[in-house]
C-alpha cells in the first residue's frame, strides 16, 4: 500500500519504496533516504509543513512537497 | 604539508580545527570564490603545517555555493588548495550518513585520516564504533576517536597527522568523480555507496538497546510548539535586543569620547595646520565612526553563535521557513536577516547557504533593509530632536517605542520587498529545504570566542578601510572649495562675528560653518536642495544625506561640522540645540515633527552604505545587482520620507 | 609641508578607493575554481 511520506503521521513510521525523479531526489538519496530504508515521522511545524523525520540516527526536516515525492510503505498491520 | 579538514555539517567540524590550531586562524577568500577560506597552522616536530577547513557539506557533489567549492577543489589536483592529507570528521552518532561522504572522499586516494567525534554523544545513545572492524573496509585509514567539544582526542589526531607527515604514504588509485552534472551516475553511486556502508555498519557499529524507538525530545517539542515555538523565538529576539543596546551603550561611549578627547588633544599638541586639521577632523572621527560599532557587532554574533552552537537555530529556521516561503524567502533566511541588524555585510555573506538561486537573491537583496548599527547614531539624534520625552498610557516611553517603530518599519519594508521580489524575479530551480535538525548540545565558548573575533575582524577590515578612506575624501570636500566664494564667505562670517562681539571661539565655529558651506560639498548641497525640499530638507541637511551616502556613519559628524559644534564637547546635546534653534529664511522652524520623521524613515530606506554593495557585487558576481539594490531602495527612501513629510505637516 | 601630508593622504585615499571600485566592481574574477561549476548549476 504506497503512500507519500507527506501522508504519514507524526509518530508513525514506514520504509522508502521510491523517490519520485525531480532536481532533489539525488542529495534526499545522499542523506540516507534510499529504498528499504525505514523512517519515522516526528513532528510537524506550526503549520504542517515542514515535517521532520528521524532517519535512523539524525533528524531530517523536508518541506511537505519534499516529502511528497518520497514514496513510502507503511508496515502492514497484522489483523488478529 | 596541506590538510583538508572535510566533514558534515554539524560534526563538530569546527571544534576540531579550532583545538588543533587555537588561535592560530584566519579566514580568507578561495581563489575567485566568495567562499571563505579558514585556514590555520599546526606545528609538528618544529615544523609547520596548514590546515583548510572546508565548507561542511554531505557529499562531495555540491548543492549549494559553499559546497562547490569542496568539490572544485578536490577534484583538481592542480588546485591551489589541493591537499597532501585529508582529514574527515565524522558524527559517531550519525554514522551511517557520515560514512557516505568518508567513502568518497577515501576513494580519492589520498592519505586519510577518519575522527571518529561526538564521543559522548554516541554513548549517550547507546552506540559504539568497533574501530578495528571499520578499519578492515578502509584500510589505507587511519582511524582516531575524539570528543572535540571537551578537548579529549587532541594529542592522538596530532600524532596520527604527524604520522601521515612522516610515512608520506602512496597515493592510492583514486576512483573516479562523477561529472558534476550528470545525475544519474552520482544516484548509481549513491546507491551503490549506501549498500556498501550498510555492510559496514553492519559489522562494525552496535547499539545496546536495538528497538529503541524515535521520540520526540522535549525541548523540541516546545521548541516547534504552535504558540510557545514563537513566543519562545520573539522573547529571545527581544532580550537580545535590550541586551545589545543597554550594554552595548558603555563601551560604545567610551570609545566615542576616548576618541573625541584624543582628537581634542592631539588638536591642541599638534602645529595648526590643514594636516593636523585632517587627522583631527577627518582620520580619528573616521576611525572611531567604524570602531565606535564593535561592541554591538560582537554582542550580536555572540548570540547567533550561541543559538547556533546549541542547535536551536535551526529550530527557529524550521518553524520560520512556512512563513517566509510566501516573500520568497527560505527558512534559512532568518539567520541573514538577523545578523544584518549588526551590519549587513555579515549578514549577506551568511546567504550562502541558501542553495536556491532565487530565495538567496531576494535574501541578499532585502537584507539592507534591516537597520544596521550605523542607523542608530541617526535615529538616537533624530528622535532626540523631535520626538518629545513622553509617555503613553503611561508605561511605554515614547521615543523608545519609536525606536522600535523604526526598526519595526524595516522589516516590514523588507518582508513586503522580498514578496514583491518574488513576483519579479525569474524562478531557476524549485527551492528546497532539507535541513538536518543537530541534537542539542551546550556551546562550546572556545568556538562562540573564535566565531565572534572573526566576524568582527571581517567588519573592521573589510568596512572599516572603505569609511576611513571615504572619511578622507570627505574631509577634503567639506574643506575645499572654489576659492573665490570661500574667501568672500569667511570674510563675511569673521565681520558678522566681529558686530556681534564673539568671542574667538564663537568666532572660529562661524568661520568653520561658512567654510563648509562653500565648500565643495556646500555647493552640492545647494545643488540637490531643489530635489529635496519636497521631503522637508534644506542645503545644509543636504550635505549631510550626501556625506552619509558614502557611509552612515559620517551623518552626525556632518552635521557638527555644518553647524558648527565643536567635536570635543558633548556633542548631541550642542548639537541638538543648535538644530532645534534652526530657522529657514521664512522664519519657520527647520527641525519640525514631519521634518525630523521625514529624515528618519529616509535613513531606514535609503542605501548608504559603499562598503556592503561591494560586497553584494561580490556575493552575486555582478554589478546588476547592487544597482539595483540603490535603486529600488533610494526610491522607497525618496517617496516614503516625502510622504511621512506631508503626512505629518 | 603640512600641505604636502594633505595631499598624500587624499591622493592615497582616493587611489585605495578607487582599486577598490575597480576589483569590487569591475574587474571579472579571472581565477575562478568554482565558478565554472557554478555556470553549470545556474543554467
Amino acid at each position: 500500500m504506497s503512500a507519500k511520506l507527506s501522508e504519514i503521521k507524526n509518530g508513525n513510521c514506514a520504509t522508502v519504496t521510491s523517490i519520485e525523479d525531480s532536481s532533489i531526489r539525488l542529495k534526499l538519496m545522499e542523506m540516507g533516504l534510499l529504498p528499504g530504508k525505514s523512517v519515522t515521522v516526528l513532528f510537524r511545524a506550526p503549520l504542517g509543513d515542514p515535517i521532520a523525520i528521524d532517519v535512523n540516527g539524525y533528524i531530517l526536516s523536508l518541506r511537505l512537497d519534499e516529502a511528497a515525492l518520497i514514496l513510502v510503505e507503511e508496515p502492514s498491520l497484522a489483523i488478529a | 604539508m596541506k590538510i583538508a579538514l572535510l566533514g558534515n555539517p554539524n560534526t563538530g567540524k569546527s571544534s576540531v580545527f579550532n583545538l588543533i590550531t587555537g588561535l592560530r586562524q584566519q579566514v580568507g577568500n578561495f581563489p575567485g570564490v566568495t567562499v571563505e577560506k579558514k585556514t590555520g597552522t599546526l606545528q609538528i616536530d618544529g615544523n609547520s603545517h596548514t590546515i583548510i577547513d572546508f565548507p561542511g557539506t554531505y557529499s562531495l557533489y555540491p548543492r549549494s555555493k559553499d559546497e562547490q567549492v569542496v568539490y572544485s577543489v578536490l577534484s583538481n589536483e592542480d588546485s591551489e588548495d589541493y591537499p597532501d592529507v585529508v582529514v574527515v570528521v565524522v558524527d559517531q552518532s550519525n554514522l551511517e550518513r557520515n560514512l557516505f561522504l568518508f567513502s568518497q572522499i577515501y576513494d580519492l586516494g589520498l592519505p586519510t585520516i577518519l575522527v571518529l567525534n561526538m564521543t559522548d554523544l554516541a554513548q549517550r545513545n547507546g552506540l559504539s564504533v568497533d574501530a578495528d572492524k571499520l578499519k578492515t573496509f578502509f584500510p589505507a585509514a587511519q582511524i582516531v576517536s575524539t570528543n572535540a567539544r571537551v578537548g579529549m582526542g587532541k594529542e592522538r589526531l596530532m600524532t596520527a597527522i604527524a604520522d601521515m607527515a612522516q610515512a608520506a604514504p602512496e597515493r592510492r588509485t583514486p576512483i573516479p568523480l562523477c561529472p558534476i552534472d550528470d545525475v544519474t551516475c552520482q544516484e548509481q553511486e549513491a546507491k551503490a555507496r549506501y549498500t556498501y556502508i550498510h555492510q559496514v555498519i553492519d559489522s562494525s557499529l552496535s547499539r545496546v538497546d536495538k528497538e529503541k524507538k524515535a521520540a520526540v525530545s522535549s525541548l523540541d517539542r516546545l521548541f516547534v510548539h504552535p504558540v510557545f515555538g514563537y513566543i519562545i523565538f520573539a522573547a529571545i529576539l527581544f532580550v537580545v535586543f535590550q541586551f545589545i543596546f543597554a550594554f552595548a551603550v558603555i563601551p560604545m561611549d567610551l570609545i566615542d569620547t576616548g576618541f573625541a578627547e584624543f582628537a581634542g588633544w592631539l588638536s591642541l599638541s599638534m602645529p595648526n595646520g590643514v594636516f593636523s586639521d585632517l587627522i583631527c577632523q577627518g582620520i580619528i572621527p573616521g576611525i572611531g565612526g567604524v570602531l565606535v560599532f564593535v561592541p554591538q557587532i560582537a554582542l550580536l554574533f555572540f548570540f547567533i553563535s550561541i543559538l547556533e552552537e546549541t542547535g536551536y537555530l535551526s529550530r527557529v529556521v524550521f518553524i520560520m521557513d512556512r512563513l517566509m516561503r510566501p516573500l520568497g524567502l527560505n527558512g534559512k533566511s532568518v539567520v541573514p536577516l538577523m545578523s544584518s541588524v549588526a551590519c549587513a555585510i555579515p549578514g549577506v555573506m551568511a546567504t550562502r547557504t541558501i542553495a536556491d538561486w532565487k530565495e538567496r537573491m531576494i535574501t541578499i537583496l532585502v537584507a539592507p533593509l534591516m537597520s544596521c548599527s550605523a542607523r542608530i547614531p541617526v535615529y538616537t539624534l533624530l528622535i532626540a530632536l523631535v520626538i518629545p520625552k513622553t509617555r503613553i498610557l503611561g508605561i511605554f516611553n515614547l521615543q523608545g517605542l519609536v525606536l522600535f517603530g523604526l526598526y519595526t518599519l524595516g522589516l516590514v519594508a523588507a518582508l513586503v520587498v522580498a514578496a514583491l521580489l518574488k513576483f519579479i524575479l525569474k524562478s531557476r530551480d524549485k527551492g528546497f529545504l532539507m535541513l538536518e535538525l543537530p541534537s542539542f548540545k551546550s556551546p562550546r565558548w572556545g568556538n562562540v570566542g573564535i566565531t565572534v573575533w572573526e566576524k568582527v575582524k571581517v567588519f573592521i577590515l573589510d568596512a572599516g578601510k572603505v569609511i576611513l578612506a571615504i572619511s578622507i575624501l570627505l574631509w577634503a570636500l567639506a574643506t575645499y572649495g572654489p576659492s573665490e566664494s570661500m574667501k568672500k564667505n569667511i570674510a563675511k562670517a569673521k565681520k558678522e562675528s566681529k558686530e556681534l562681539h564673539l568671542s574667538e571661539e564663537k568666532t572660529n565655529h562661524r568661520v568653520a560653518s561658512a567654510k563648509m558651506e562653500s565648500s565643495y560639498i556646500g555647493h552640492l548641497g545647494h545643488f540637490i536642495e531643489p530635489a529635496i525640499q519636497p521631503l522637508g530638507y534644506d542645503w545644509k541637511i543636504g550635505i549631510s544625506l550626501i556625506t552619509s551616502f558614502a557611509a552612515r556613519e559620517v551623518f552626525v559628524g556632518s552635521l557638527s561640522t555644518i553647524y558648527a559644534v565643536n567635536e570635543t564637547d558633548n556633542v548631541n546635546k550642542r548639537l541638538i540645540d543648535k538644530m532645534r534653534a534652526e530657522k529657514r529664511s521664512d522664519g519657520t522652524k527647520v527641525y519640525t515633527l514631519a521634518a525630523g520623521a521625514s529624515l528618519m524613515v529616509f535613513y531606514v530606506f535609503a542605501m548608504q552604505c559603499m562598503a556592503t554593495l561591494a560586497v553584494v557585487k561580490r556575493e552575486t558576481n555582478s554589478w546588476k545587482w547592487p544597482l539595483i539594490q540603490i535603486g529600488f531602495m533610494g526610491v522607497l527612501a525618496y517617496f516614503g520620507a516625502m510622504i511621512t513629510f506631508h503626512l505629518l505637516s | 609641508m603640512q600641505e604636502v601630508l594633505v595631499f598624500i593622504a587624499i591622493a592615497a585615499a582616493s587611489i585605495f578607493l578607487a582599486r577598490q571600485f575597480y576589483t569590487k566592481f569591475v574587474r571579472k574574477d579571472a581565477k575562478c575554481d568554482g565558478c565554472a561549476v557554478g555556470k553549470i548549476q545556474e543554467k
